[in-house]
């Protein structure tokens, strides 16, 4: 099974996706597709650490924002990513880092959509190597600027026809499903965007203003779900056997019932069955619970004060 | 008609009416229309409907010549030509498939049986209800649930078999599994070799091939007057996937044609690796001596200073091989990283010598380390520090299995980006004349 490439995308296009896909069952793996296409479920992403702190309930989330020429990706690692909190916490802004992560949305408010970063790996990198990723994301991001043009130039565009001219299947069925959703992008105001980022490289300077693109869309992350596209001659790939959007289901699990654990928790700890209840609401069935209870034990981030009953340590 | 004739379209119609009535009842309800002279596709049509089912359209019998991809069931006579099996995982589920060439004196084409017909290479058989489909440009036979296989009564000699078209290809688009096709290149190696083959020795040449897009090894089955250095123009041959790398086969079709030494760049040219994405890696499976360049996202665990079993060289998991139980391991040094270029990510595995190279140090050094830090996590740390977000470029030979893809480095160094802003410039100058 292909591990889930990390797109090199600039600040600026991220934030402006709010179109979710997922492909095939469950627990395939999700995207955020964004206006020019890429299909983002793993990014790599290297920038100025701007600023650091902590945040959630318990004030146990990092929440950081990653600068690059056209914006900010705004970053939350949690106890569950350990690799990266402990490296945020060793961290003081400014830095220059390189973060590895997946895609993720927020809908905070009804209308109101926020894409972010969930890091697997950070590491901090020289002046070069940012400057070297730069140069590849706007590379990557030009590329798919000139899919989505022979897009728009098609009577009617399919992934098909965008894979006959030479451009990968992936960023075909991205443009395809971008132009869809989102409509006709704003070209020239994405080239502008990759000009200036470029042209901060050169310069060593950040751009003087932000890209001129539309403002952010607003409303409801849009999810599509469609059956994974199959290859003729090649055996469907069964749904649910993507090992790293099970771990990703996984996750969302356990930060869901330890969520449950602190609601629940009257003082003499969180009763299981009431658990059970309130996660099968969320669509979580009996055995995940079980399974996710299990891994957030021998985590330590719960424990079990008497038998049935369940708190945060 | 023969009972033994009468058999697959019994098979039809009690496939198409799911078991509702016995097989025999079937034969004998059969046997009784067509001894009142009903012909034999309408007794079958009239026989499900009264049973309240429907029968799939109606098979056609065709040559191999005249099927397409849109014929959605015919029926043949033909020779199988090959069988392969390949282990495929569906619906969570694991199970065998098959697949191969099969043809008659019209044409060979490649099939993919999708259940075991217990089907034999050299067998010719009598094939209904067959699918076909279109894969990669070709038509592509597929035997399906409702396919049935019979021994035919005569058999198809291999000089009987109409021929396959042959693609022409540069060697960076080769991939396994296909079945016929011509490639123009130089020989970099060639050298005679001697296998078992049902029990009796046979020879065999084996070596690399290069042209200007890449390098592929080949096996050629019998003699063909290879000789190292000369410009070939190899037609006809097919290729077989080795963990997802080509192997081109010269076998009994295939004709080798010697061209003049200037048809292609020299040797040493040739064997400059080309840059490949690693997205178009993936598509292609894998590739003998493939340059990557991208980004180190990951330095796994079982990096650095690890432990091998003597007997067979299996990374040990607490002093224990999966095999032998508790050994004395020998001391390795390794990398176990993920590379990803924005276009595809993959393992890759950095032997002893490209470590010691990376880290500027011996293992003994590493080893010295680890005794002092009283870890030999020590040196795992420092790859960590080394490599992530570091791009590299790797070369060495891609393979895939059921964990994706992996490329072996035969060598390996840490990319110092020095020419940013001259790119930056470059792709800039591209932006104003678009």
């Amino acid at each position: 099974m292909a591990r889930e490439v990390a797109h090199r995308v600039f600040a600026a296009e991220f934030n402006q996706a709010n179109l979710q896909v997922t492909e095939g069952g469950e627990r395939a793996p999700s995207f955020v597709v964004t206006p020019l296409g890429a299909r983002v479920n793993r990014l790599l992403v290297m920038g100025v650490l701007t600023s650091l702190e902590k945040t959630g309930k318990e004030g146990d989330m990092w929440k950081a924002r990653i600068s690059d020429p056209t914006g900010q990706f705004t970053l939350y690692a949690g106890q569950y990513q350990p690799e990266a909190a402990k490296a945020l916490g060793e961290l003081r802004p400014p830095a220059l880092v390189a973060v590895v992560g997946k895609s993720r949305t927020y809908n905070p408010e009804p209308g109101v959509v926020l894409v972010s970063i969930r890091p697997e790996r950070i590491a901090t990198v020289s002046r070069e190597e940012r400057d070297h990723w730069t140069v590849d994301a706007g590379k990557h991001t030009l590329r798919r600027l000139e899919c989505t043009a022979a897009a728009l130039d098609m009577a009617e565009p399919t992934p098909d026809a965008l894979v006959q001219m030479g451009y990968p299947r992936d960023m075909a069925e991205g443009v395809i499903q971008a132009i869809q959703h989102y409509g006709k992008p704003e070209l020239a105001a994405y080239r502008a965007m990759v000009r200036d980022a470029l042209e901060a490289v050169v310069t060593g300077r950040a751009p003087d203003r932000p890209p001129a693109l539309p403002p952010p869309a607003r409303g409801a992350v849009t999810t599509i779900r469609a059956p994974a596209p199959t290859a003729p001659g090649v055996a469907p790939a069964a749904p649910g056997e993507d090992p790293e959007a099970a771990e990703d289901a996984k996750l969302q699990a356990e930060e869901r019932v330890a969520g449950l654990v602190r609601t629940l928790d009257d003082g003499k700890g969180a009763p299981w069955e009431g658990i059970v209840a309130d996660a099968a609401k969320t669509g979580l069935s009996e055995s995940d619970v079980e399974e996710a209870i299990n891994r957030l034990l021998d985590k330590g981030i719960v424990y079990e004060p008497v038998l049935g009953r369940l708190k945060p340590t | 008609m023969l009972q033994q004739e009468l058999a697959p379209h019994v098979g039809d119609i009690t496939r198409a009416l799911q078991g509702k009535i016995q097989q025999e009842q079937v034969e004998a309800e059969l046997q009784r229309y067509l001894d009142f002279g009903v012909p034999l596709a309408q007794a079958k049509r009239d026989i499900v409907r009264n049973y309240g089912g429907k029968l799939a359209p109606a098979s056609v019998a065709k040559k191999l010549r005249d099927v397409g991809p849109h014929d959605g069931s015919v029926d043949f006579v033909a020779r199988i030509v090959t069988v392969n099996p390949k282990q495929v995982t569906a619906r969570g589920e694991q199970r065998t498939i098959y697949f191969g060439l099969l043809g008659d004196e019209t044409r060979v084409l490649p099939y993919t049986a999708w259940r075991d017909f217990q089907l034999q290479k050299g067998q010719t058989v009598t094939v209904r209800s067959a699918y076909v489909t279109e894969w990669r440009g070709e038509a592509q036979v597929n035997l399906g649930e409702r396919a049935s296989i019979q021994p035919a009564e005569q058999d198809l000699t291999p000089d009987a078999l109409g021929p396959r078209a042959a693609q022409e290809k540069h060697l960076a688009e080769l991939r396994g599994g296909i079945p016929a096709v011509t490639v123009t290149a130089r020989v970099l190696k060639v050298q005679q070799r001697e296998v078992q083959v049902d029990g009796k020795p046979k020879a065999l040449w084996s070596g690399d091939l290069a042209d200007p897009t890449g390098k592929v090894r080949f096996t050629a089955w019998k003699d063909f007057k290879i000789e190292e250095d000369a410009v070939v123009r190899v037609q006809n041959a097919y290729t077989r996937s080795w963990r997802g790398m080509p192997d081109l086969n010269l076998g009994d079709s295939t004709v080798v044609e010697v061209l003049s030494s200037d048809a292609l760049p020299p040797r040493s040219q040739l064997q400059v690796a080309r840059l490949l994405p690693i997205g178009e890696l993936e598509e292609l499976g894998g590739g003998a001596d493939v340059l990557l360049e991208g980004t180190v996202l990951e330095v796994k665990k079982g990096s650095g200073l690890i432990f091998r079993c003597p007997e067979c060289k299996r990374v040990l998991q607490k002093s224990e091989c999966r095999l032998h139980g508790k050994v004395k391991g020998t001391t390795d040094l390794r990398v176990k990283a993920v590379l990803d270029d924005g276009t595809g990510a993959l393992t890759i595995f950095l032997p002893r010598e490209t470590v010691e190279n990376l880290l500027g140090k011996s293992m003994e050094q590493c080893q010295e380390m680890a005794k002092e830090a009283m870890s030999p996590d020590v040196i795992e740390e420092e790859l960590v520090q080394r490599l992530v977000a570091r791009p590299m470029r790797v070369t060495g030979n891609a393979t895939s299995d059921d964990f994706g893809l992996m490329l072996i480095a035969s060598r390996a160094d840490v990319l110092q980006p020095q020419g940013s802003r001259q790119q930056a410039e470059q792709l800039l100058g591209t932006l104003e004349v678009s």
